[in-house]
């Protein structure tokens, strides 16, 4: 099943939000930078053109491989993550590539402005993401199911090496002009590729492995699924 | 017998959607390669290609969409032997021709991407030479970015005689993915030799109208349209194209009625379809499509045509008089160039002329690069500035649109130089009045040697519409009687050949004082003679005084607008900026405090102030480094975040300018503090990380040499050894890349490189960074800023 979503121009986000991530810890903030971060967020919301494809469809699980549609998904971690999905989504997600460019641009004349703009657009990324999540969500819970969070190429152990299989898989070349790099990095730069599980009960969050686990204060998902 | 495309009497019908008939007959999984069923399942092809043809195709194309050796990689077979395979089926099937179908590559070109464009010439061309000699047509079709297309017909065009399709795909914003809009799409591509240009995929007929539309206002040749049948709707958990063949074949019927005389389908069609197409469009004698030819000019975002106003040629992405370009040059770090050239297109440049010529450095790589980087951030249309017939085929070949060569003279060698890669990249040329003997002195004699050029020109295919001549501008210090010739040639350019024109200006007024005033008014007497293309500084205020007015006399700024809309409430603005102005002088704080604070305009200001007084280097040291510390300090300490570091470095950029210029003009270099090499590590095109370390490193004083993104370890060895870096920056972002970055740095210690090497990025850790065998691990820019200090002074001390 596929859904093409073009309407994600509700995209919001906050200038406390990019500082954050640019590791703002509420020190003092002048009111140029305010306004540069205000401007710059109006900036992004105008280049960027948010698209997404989703493709559901049954995992196939045997002792010691875990696949859809034909595509091994290697690496322990996401065996784990998936572990009570019986099905997945398979998401795809682009702001386009103009905003790759005024970066590219502004790293040229205005480095802060690009630093910001970088910040915004990874964060709005993150928020369209979270929006056709949301969309699965509610929909699936029509259906009495249950969605997981999402899980991409390059978290873990699951090798990006996937994302070529998984773009060809979602035609998103066609569909939303995102490509890779040689070496497996998504072109525009602000794409994401992600599973999302999908299960016919809640899960129960399992964080007594957190102690002990490589990614422990790295973690994103403050919810585990990795072997320890 | 091969289809005469030129004059087509009928149109010529190819097939419909491939995988949409494959999905059908189950005959393929998702995520599936399509190319590798030529192999497995060849009966099932052919069975499709027999359908269409009964429904009326003439052209079947082969299923080698994704037969590439990217795409193929992981398949077990060649290209070669799926092509083969390929135009097999195709040509034991019914129909009538066959056309070698080629996608694109599925990775983005550089700069926005990392296939070079080489590579993507080399993969095309491995197809095309595995299926041209039994196919009557090549098809490029579905691609979204101009520079790849252009790399697939080259290859094209490179390795066989058939007639090429170059087809691309549009998005609902009504351009391609990377930004083409269809007119600069159909004028690049009939440029660069396409025998038959449109549009496929994208959308259903209806929506793709308009583009068509705009794509016949243009064509010089037919045009293919093949539709998608509308866009994907999910009806009952299965993919459905909802226009019936019905409603797509009413608009098809639209396109031919406007001059479509190619057609076919894509996703969500099938046979009844073209049945219905071709029902429809038989009835119909299709128009004759007739545009005008104009003289245009494309960057990969926008078409500029050259005989409709006056074109301004921006002049300073030349290091001729400019000290900071020719550095750059030097340093091969070119962002001043690309800072140049947004700067003079926000100043009103319409063409940027793009010069690197400087003993010394590799013309050829260097102007391949600085062009290749510059249209991937301007809109504007570049002129390729350089006599080196090398570095221009290099530069033409990477550049997405159709440029300005300059320049072609009257001697023979120049001629056959650059006249066969004018044609070849549907270039235009600027052709210069001299020849093997030297500027003529007189007017009969310069437009004797445009004759020259234009009939020359003629013998390539060349139309004199293209060329534009340079009636070349002489110093009035040097030879006085020789500045009225030129006038006098650009007037007879005019009425003798009705050709375009073009004169460097500034050229004028060499050594004499007030070079603008002179400037604007020798600009005024050459646009009366006839000046269509003026290269100037856009930044100078009298030269766009002039050409704002001068677009109002010749009707160009209708109803005035432009003219009305900047300069009414002209003194106003003049004296809003002197309070300003006058306000920021009269600030309180010093310069530290201005770094401090952030603010740049105000530091430029204090900066000019004290170098009246203060000497550069007490400036840097007293003022700008003190302010650096503190506020990195600061930083370390987290009482401020990174952009407000960043405020302050961006503060200090301006400032240091100044102190450089002054120091070189006092022929003194006190300021290097050291050679650092930076670089972004192969794989890996994160860069601004890089780029805030390079800011602040410059900062400080140190010389930065900058080799970008994705370099590999020869070329960081090569480039260390060649620029004397004692210190090596690397920075990586992704788990994979850190891996290069330890094969660079064993890379180095194998060679005998004792430089010294600080890293960073995202993922790295002191752990990891010392297991890499790095000697420094920077968790943040100020972290690079320490170690270089703490390297170089040791250095020193020693």
């Amino acid at each position: 099943m596929y859904l093409i979503n073009t309407d994600y121009n509700t995209l919001e986000v906050r200038p406390e939000e990019i500082w954050k991530s640019l590791g703002w810890k509420n020190q003092k903030v002048s009111e140029e930078l305010k306004e540069k971060t205000e401007s710059i967020i109006d900036k992004a919301k105008h280049l960027i053109k948010p698209k997404s494809v989703l493709l559901t469809g049954d995992l196939v699980k045997t002792e010691d491989s875990l696949s859809f549609y034909g595509i091994e998904l290697g690496g322990k971690t996401i065996k784990n993550f998936l572990e009570t999905s019986g099905s997945a989504a398979l998401m795809a997600v682009t702001l386009g590539i103009e905003i790759d460019r005024e970066i590219k641009r502004l790293e040229r004349t205005d480095l802060t402005s690009a630093l910001l703009l970088d910040a915004c657009a990874s964060l709005l990324v993150e928020a369209l993401c979270d929006k056709v999540s949301d969309d699965l969500a509610l929909e699936m819970k029509e259906e009495n199911l249950y969605t997981t969070e999402r899980f991409s190429p390059g978290y873990s152990d699951l090798p990006l090496e996937l994302q070529p299989k998984l773009l060809n898989l979602l035609d998103t070349q066609r569909k939303l002009g995102l490509t890779t790099t040689s070496t497996n990095l998504l072109i525009p730069r602000k794409s994401v590729t992600a599973f999302i599980g999908i299960m016919d009960k809640p899960r129960e969050i399992r964080s007594s492995r957190c102690n002990n686990c490589i990614l422990k204060g790295k973690c994103k998902y403050g919810i585990c699924y990795h072997e320890t | 017998m091969k289809p005469d495309i030129n004059y087509l009497k009928k149109p010529l019908y190819f097939d419909g959607a491939f995988g949409t008939m494959l999905q059908k007959k189950n005959a393929i999984g998702l995520g599936e390669l399509p190319p590798v069923l030529n192999i497995t399942k060849p009966d099932i092809i052919r069975e499709i290609y027999n359908e269409y043809v009964s429904a009326g195709s003439d052209v079947v194309t082969t299923n080698t969409f994704e037969a590439n050796r990217l795409k193929l990689k992981d398949s077990g077979y060649s290209v070669d032997e799926i092509v083969k395979a390929a135009v097999a089926i195709a040509n034991s099937s019914k129909a009538e021709y066959s056309a070698l179908d080629i996608g694109p590559t599925g990775q983005l070109l550089e700069p926005m991407g990392n296939l070079s464009f080489e590579e993507a010439y080399d993969i095309f061309s491995e197809i095309v030479k595995a299926g041209e000699d039994q196919t009557d047509f090549i098809i490029l079709e579905t691609f979204s970015d101009l520079l790849e297309i252009k790399a697939a017909l080259l290859a094209a065009k490179d390795h066989s005689e058939l007639p090429v399709i170059a087809s691309m795909t549009f998005s609902d914003d009504g351009r391609t993915f990377t930004g083409t809009d269809p007119i600069t799409a159909a004028i690049t591509l009939q440029e660069l030799g396409a025998d038959i240009i449109g549009v496929n995929c994208s959308l259903g007929p209806g929506d793709l109208l308009p583009i068509v539309k705009k794509i016949l206002s243009v064509a010089q040749v037919p045009v293919i349209v093949q539709a998608n049948a509308g866009l994907p709707q999910i009806i009952d958990n299965k993919t459905v194209y909802t226009i019936t063949p019905e409603e797509y074949s009413d608009y098809v019927l639209e396109m031919a009625q406007n001059g479509v005389s190619v057609i076919g389908g894509c996703c969500g069609t099938d046979p009844d379809y073209i049945r219905a197409i071709k029902e429809k469009v038989d009835q119909i004698k299709i128009p004759e499509v007739k545009n005008k030819k104009r003289t245009a000019l494309t960057s990969s975002t926008k078409t500029t045509y050259l005989d409709d106003g006056i074109k301004i040629t921006g002049e300073r992405l030349n290091p001729t008089g400019r000290d900071n370009l020719k550095e750059a040059l030097r340093a091969q770090s070119y962002d001043i160039y690309i800072a140049e050239s947004l700067n003079q297109e926000r100043e009103g440049a319409d063409i940027l002329d793009v010069n690197v010529g400087l003993p010394g450095i590799d013309e050829a790589e260097t102007l391949k690069k600085v062009v290749k980087e510059i249209s991937s951030v301007t809109s504007l249309p570049l002129q390729i500035d350089t006599p080196k017939g090398k570095a221009l085929k290099e530069a033409l070949k990477i550049y997405p649109g159709i440029p300005i060569i300059n320049s072609v003279n009257g001697s023979k060698e120049s001629m056959d130089t650059v006249l066969p890669l004018a044609k070849k990249y549907g270039a235009c040329v600027i052709g210069l009045l001299l020849d093997e003997e030297g500027i003529p002195k007189t007017v009969e004699k310069r437009l004797e040697i445009a004759q020259k050029i234009i009939d020359e020109a003629a013998k390539y295919g060349i139309d004199k519409s293209k060329i534009i001549f340079d009636a070349l501008c002489v110093t009035a210090s040097a030879q006085q009687e020789g500045v009225m010739v030129t006038l006098e040639t650009l007037k007879r350019l005019k009425e003798d050949f009705g050709v375009l024109t073009t004169l460097g200006v500034s050229n004028v007024s060499f050594g004499l004082p007030e070079r603008d005033l002179f400037n604007s008014v020798y600009l005024t007497a050459a646009l009366n003679s006839g000046l269509n293309l003026p290269i100037v500084n856009p930044g100078s205020e009298p030269i766009k005084e002039v050409i704002d007015v001068y677009r109002v006399i010749n009707n160009e700024d209708r109803e005035s607008k432009n003219y009305i809309e900047n300069y009414s409430n002209r003194n106003r603005k003049i004296i809003t900026d002197k309070v300003q102005a006058e306000g920021r002088k009269s600030s309180s704080k010093d310069l530290k405090s201005l770094i401090i604070d952030g603010l740049k305009e105000e530091a430029i200001s204090e900066t000019i102030k004290l170098l009246e007084t203060v000497e550069p280097e007490v400036i840097l040291n007293d003022y700008i480094i003190s302010a650096l510390n503190e506020v990195g300090e600061r930083f370390e300490k987290g009482e401020i975040f990174l952009p407000q570091l960043m405020q302050s470095a961006g503060a200090v950029q301006g400032a240091f300018e100044l102190i450089k210029k002054k120091t070189a003009s006092q022929g003194l270099n006190k300021l290097d503090k050291g050679k650092i090499l930076l670089a972004t590590v192969k794989g890996d095109i994160h860069d601004i990380g890089k780029n805030i370390v390079k800011m602040m490193l410059e900062n400080y004083g140190y010389t930065v040499y900058d080799l970008g993104t994705d370099v590999d370890a020869e070329t960081i060895i090569t480039k260390a050894k060649e620029l004397d870096t004692p210190l090596i920056g690397l920075s990586a972002l992704m788990t994979t890349t850190v891996e290069s970055m330890k094969e660079i740095i064993e890379k180095l210690r194998e060679n005998g490189c004792d430089n010294k090497v600080m890293v960073g990025g995202a993922v790295l850790t002191e752990d990891y960074s010392k297991m890499i065998g790095a000697d420094c691990y920077c968790s943040d820019a100020q972290a690079s800023v320490r170690y270089a200090n703490e390297f170089f002074s040791e250095v020193t001390n020693e």
